[in-house]
């Protein structure tokens, strides 16, 4: 038995899952400040179905983390930096860091040690208890940044993150990024833990509890707060995961939206998997190292508002400004005219005819309503005459509109949506096929991603996905999902771990970034033997944390570059990144 | 915070291209500039703009070579990528998407000649004379200077644009009587229809930055300011390095990068540079920041020292001389023209020998340069060679300037056609570059 909790920016789901079923599922208003009203809440709306000992692990997703970044409730942190020569990257950090003498070459190699003098002046520095260490190419050597960490820790710090500790992947900004933002939220994170470690405990449940992060995968609570940043942004994860869970995903290259009230979520997949954002998630428009799923939003949601700009030209979101005129708002929205065009109903539907015919009586001059051609002739069958009527005799100020022009205009409005939905699709996928070209095969045969299909969630799915299909000629599966799928994500969520083994044949070493492994060794020579290396790693760090699929890790990446050293022997330089793969654990009915 | 896009970056490392498992040209020559400029997280900078290399056609090739057998005899995959990388850097500029581009790929290209009967200096194919050509073809660009900053003379260019009167190209390295290819003197300064075109500047063992930036902001600027091109391509060479396994320069990182800053180049394109990992993570840092208007006061090599790396007295003062002859002879560059055409008539002739070290075969040409006095005139090069593994090659190649009229194409076809009435080459054949031809007659 899984227990999946999902605290959302407006509803907190809690969900009992057992052998691909949905025993209960619960949905409350998330409670701001005190996220821990809302999960006793949900969790009181699933006790009943709760037989403590039968469960074996309860997964929460929670925008804790993400909230108190994007509120800036964040502890202060001293962050350190290891630069060497090369880019300044000062302007690139969100605070002023303290920079310390000391580089490690792309080699490993120790070009400069860190100065004494420097080391004695921490004590005068130090001006909080949360600390970061960021060198560079420290994923090549972690030493300068374990050094200077227990420095720091011996100055009187409580905590200290290292950048190397979070990624083992080359790119400096990012690791000093999030080494910065995990302290910075650990304080959260930490009071997060303990109010709900005792919360479960009140229900019974002493089963091991685990965190979400952002790449889709879950590890126990008691681990994350050693790492805390890669628990932001988890919401499109659960959703994604959610999607995953209900099968909703065909194994085509497939492009899914998750059409909300205000945004909708872009996510490409293949073979049913979703991809992963390049080099990391950005946290406050700072790119991170944390890894998470490739979301992008676009500013169009059920309830975006409907204007023209002060160019005369008709807009469609990013604003929402309330609910549409049908539920009572004071502003026309994309849904009011998915109503006008018969795709919906609900509310008072003649609200929407009255505000739309009056937004067009204001329409700037020139502005002629059905110039649009991108939206086909949709069937007006639909189109309840009498709304349309009563909608528009009703109001004043729209007096002569005629009914085939409300509905050409909102035939308008509805494409100028779609057209920022499809230029997020578009871009999204540009990002993704532009992918590094290292060698000549990367480029006589391209990969490139190509959607195939789309499949769309959310509550304007229904309604205004058909007309993105129709725009991009591709076929759209909308699932009727549960309204937990978030939560049933979570529950699922595949416990996931990555780490990195680089062997340098000449030098005779092996470094293990994330698990501050560097030492001498000459046993490995192969990338088979490196490979191998790295799952037995990867295997006995996750059976340390004990976590259940210890043994399921694969290989994602290897590098392997023969080099000579003396223009004579031949040796080379071998990088393998293993991980236990995010997915969802069982599928779900 | 900082200027978008500022820099285009093509950057294409071939860690799947070598010459042979042990040559200077191999998998590992970018790795470690790959590992630097990851690490450094330039590859996403606001103010950098990465461009993916493309698979350049034959047709684009074509425009400049003609092979022996065949260019596709010779002309790798990796050597299409490493030009369509260069064609990506300039469409990059031309859309005017960004405001300068640097093309960071191998293999190189700056030793390779018209004539293509194998590889010469780790060189197949010239990448900047291919994109230079592209550019004349598809944008019109009339006017461009090259300014090659390898260690080692640019020869394959020089040869390429030796009688392009619209085209300056100027070459700085190390003297050629102490270093390959042993040429690139003063007196090879263009051909009679293009004195003063090519400009070779060889500078003494020992030069460092202070020689190097010295030539640069005495010489090279003011031969700019005087040629007015529409477009500057630097042949981004970075084996004057100071710990160059090939070369005996001293300059720095950072000297590559101030001479980057002050250059101002649109496109820059990568030639050699064999210090792998003390030189080519740092010099290319440097010149990334230095194109993308950022600080590169902080590249310093791990290996500089600033006690041994200092510029000796004479080779300051040998420097100085070079400059005073070139500045002198650059003033009469006119009056000199004037004189090399005088009783030359309708064609001018040239024997030479050509040596491709990778391959061990040895080119014969006969160089004809048809004169016209108000134009640019058609070159026919009769090519033979020998030792290679294809065998005795003859082929017969006349090469139609980008320039060209009517009546200079039709007396090129016509001289072709009488050629090989007369001869007894294996082709005949025809390039036409902005028309995309190359056919055989």
């Amino acid at each position: 038995m899984l227990v999946g909790l999902d605290v959302g920016g407006t509803f907190t789901d809690a969900v009992v899952v057992d052998k691909g079923r949905i025993l209960k599922s619960h949905k409350c208003r998330t409670t701001k400040p005190n996220l821990m009203e809302g999960i006793e809440a949900a969790l009181a709306g699933v006790a009943t179905a709760i037989e403590p000992t039968k469960v074996t692990r309860v997964t929460l997703s929670t925008t804790i983390v993400t909230n108190a970044l994007v509120m800036n409730q964040v502890d202060p942190v001293d962050l350190y930096v290891i630069p060497g020569p090369g880019m300044d990257i000062r302007p690139l950090l969100p605070v002023t860091p303290i920079v310390l003498n000391g580089y490690t070459d792309h080699r490993g190699s120790l070009a400069a040690p860190l100065r004494q003098r420097e080391l004695d002046q921490i004590p005068g520095e130090k001006q909080n208890t949360r600390a970061a260490v960021s060198a560079k190419f420290s994923v090549r050597n972690p030493k300068l940044e374990q050094t200077l960490k227990e420095e720091l820790l011996a100055a009187g710090y409580e905590t200290v993150s290292a950048g190397a500790e979070l990624s083992g992947s080359l790119n400096f900004p990012r690791r000093t990024v999030s080494a910065y933002f995990n302290s910075a939220v650990q304080g959260t994170f930490e009071d997060f833990s303990e109010a709900v470690k005792a919360a479960l405990a009140r229900y019974g449940l002493t089963a091991p509890i685990y965190i979400l992060k952002a790449d889709g995968g879950s590890l126990p609570l008691e681990r994350m707060k050693a790492s805390p940043v890669e628990t932001a942004f988890t919401g499109p994860a659960a959703s994604v995961l959610g999607m995953a869970a209900l099968r909703s995903m065909p194994k085509d290259m497939t492009v899914a939206l998750d059409m909300g009230g205000t945004t909708t979520d872009i996510s490409l997949w293949e073979n049913g998997v979703p991809m992963m954002a390049r080099g990391g998630a950005m946290i406050r428009n700072y790119p991170s190292a944390v890894r998470s799923f490739a979301v992008s939003s676009v500013g169009i949601g059920g309830e975006s508002a409907v204007a023209f700009d002060e160019n005369g030209k008709l807009t469609v979101g990013p604003d929402r400004l309330g609910p549409s005129l049908v539920l009572g708002g004071t502003v026309p929205t994309l849904g009011d005219a998915l109503i006008v065009l018969g795709k919906a109903n609900y509310g008072d539907t003649h609200m929407a005819w009255q505000g739309l015919a009056n937004l067009l009586q204001k329409a700037p001059h020139g502005y002629v309503a059905g110039t649009d051609k991108d939206v086909a002739d949709t069937d007006n069958t639909a189109i309840a005459a009498d709304d349309a009527d009563a909608g528009i005799a009703a109001g004043n100020a729209a007096e002569g509109i005629a009914k085939d022009a409300v509905i050409a205009f909102a035939k308008d409005i509805v494409a100028a949506a779609v057209t920022v939905i499809t230029d997020g699709i578009a871009a999204s996928v540009q990002r993704e096929n532009k992918l590094p070209i290292y060698v000549v095969r990367d480029i006589v045969e391209p990969k490139i991603f190509k959607p195939e299909k789309l499949v769309a969630v959310g509550g304007t799915a229904v309604t205004l996905a058909p007309f993105v299909s129709e725009r991009l000629a591709l076929p759209v599966q909308i699932p009727q999902n549960a309204p937990v799928a978030n939560a049933v994500g979570a529950a699922v969520a595949r416990e996931t771990l990555m780490l990195t083994v680089h062997v340098d044949t000449a030098k005779g070493i092996l470094v293990v970034p994330e698990l501050g492994i560097h030492e001498k060794q000459r046993s490995v020579q192969t990338a088979a033997q490196a490979e191998s290396l790295a799952l037995d790693y990867l295997q006995k760090a996750a059976g340390d944390l004990g976590l259940t699929n210890a043994p399921s890790g694969h290989i994602i990446s290897v590098e392997d570059v023969p080099i000579i050293e003396g223009w004579q022997s031949m040796h080379r330089l071998i990088t393998v990144k293993a991980q236990l793969e995010p997915g969802v654990s069982e599928y779900v009915q | 915070m900082y200027n978008k896009n500022t820099l285009g970056l093509v950057f294409f490392p071939a860690f799947d291209w070598k010459i042979s498992p042990t040559h200077p040209e191999r998998q590992e020559r970018l790795l470690y500039t790959r590992d630097q400029l990851l690490e450094e997280g330039l590859l996403e900078h606001p103010a950098i703009r990465e461009y993916n290399p493309l698979l350049a056609s034959w047709q684009d090739i074509e425009r400049v070579h003609v092979g022996a057998p065949s260019l596709k005899k010779w002309v790798t995959e990796a050597h299409r990528v490493s030009v369509g990388g260069a064609i990506a850097a300039a469409e990059a500029v031309m859309r005017g998407e960004v405001t300068r581009a640097f093309s960071l790929v191998r293999p190189p290209g700056h030793h390779a000649m018209k004539m293509v009967h194998g590889i010469r200096g780790f060189c197949t194919v010239n990448v900047e004379a291919i994109m230079i050509a592209y550019l004349r073809r598809h944008y019109g660009v009339r006017r461009i200077a090259i300014v090659d900053t390898d260690v080692h003379h640019g020869d394959g260019t020089q040869d390429i644009f030796y009688h392009d009167p619209d085209t300056l190209f100027i070459s700085f390295h190390q003297d050629g009587r102490t270093l390959y290819p042993g040429t690139g003197f003063m007196y090879e300064y263009g051909g009679p229809q293009a004195v003063g075109a090519t400009v070779n500047i060889p500078l003494p063992p020992g030069t460092g930055d202070e020689g190097m930036l010295k030539v640069l902001q005495n010489l090279v600027m003011p031969m700019l300011n005087d040629f007015k091109p529409d477009i500057v391509i630097n042949s981004a060479g970075q084996d004057n390095h100071f710990s160059d396994p090939l070369a005996n320069m001293m300059v720095t990182a950072k000297g590559y990068a101030r001479l980057t800053d002050i250059l101002k180049a649109d496109i820059a394109v990568l030639e050699g540079g064999y210090s792998v990992q003390e030189a080519l993570p740092y010099v290319n840092t440097g010149i990334v920041l230095s194109m993308a208007g950022l600080d590169y006061s902080q590249v310093v090599e791990p290996a500089f020292d600033e006690d041994t790396n200092r510029q000796r007295p004479d080779v300051t003062r040998r420097i100085d001389d070079i400059i005073r002859k070139w500045a002198d002879q650059w003033h009469r560059r006119h009056e000199m023209q004037v004189d090399a055409l005088l009783g030359l008539g309708d064609f001018w002739q040239d024997r030479r020998q050509i040596y491709y070290d990778e391959t061990g075969i040895s080119e014969y040409r006969d160089e004809k340069i048809r004169l016209y006095p108000d134009k640019v005139g058609y070159m026919s090069i009769d090519s033979r060679s020998d030792g290679g593994p294809f065998g005795s090659q003859h082929v017969y190649a006349t090469f139609i300037p980008w320039q060209a009229d009517d009546e200079c194409r039709r007396d090129a076809y016509d001289a072709t056609l009488a050629a090989k009435k007369a001869g007894n080459a294996d082709r005949y054949v025809v390039v036409d570059p902005m028309k995309d031809v190359q056919e055989e007659i």
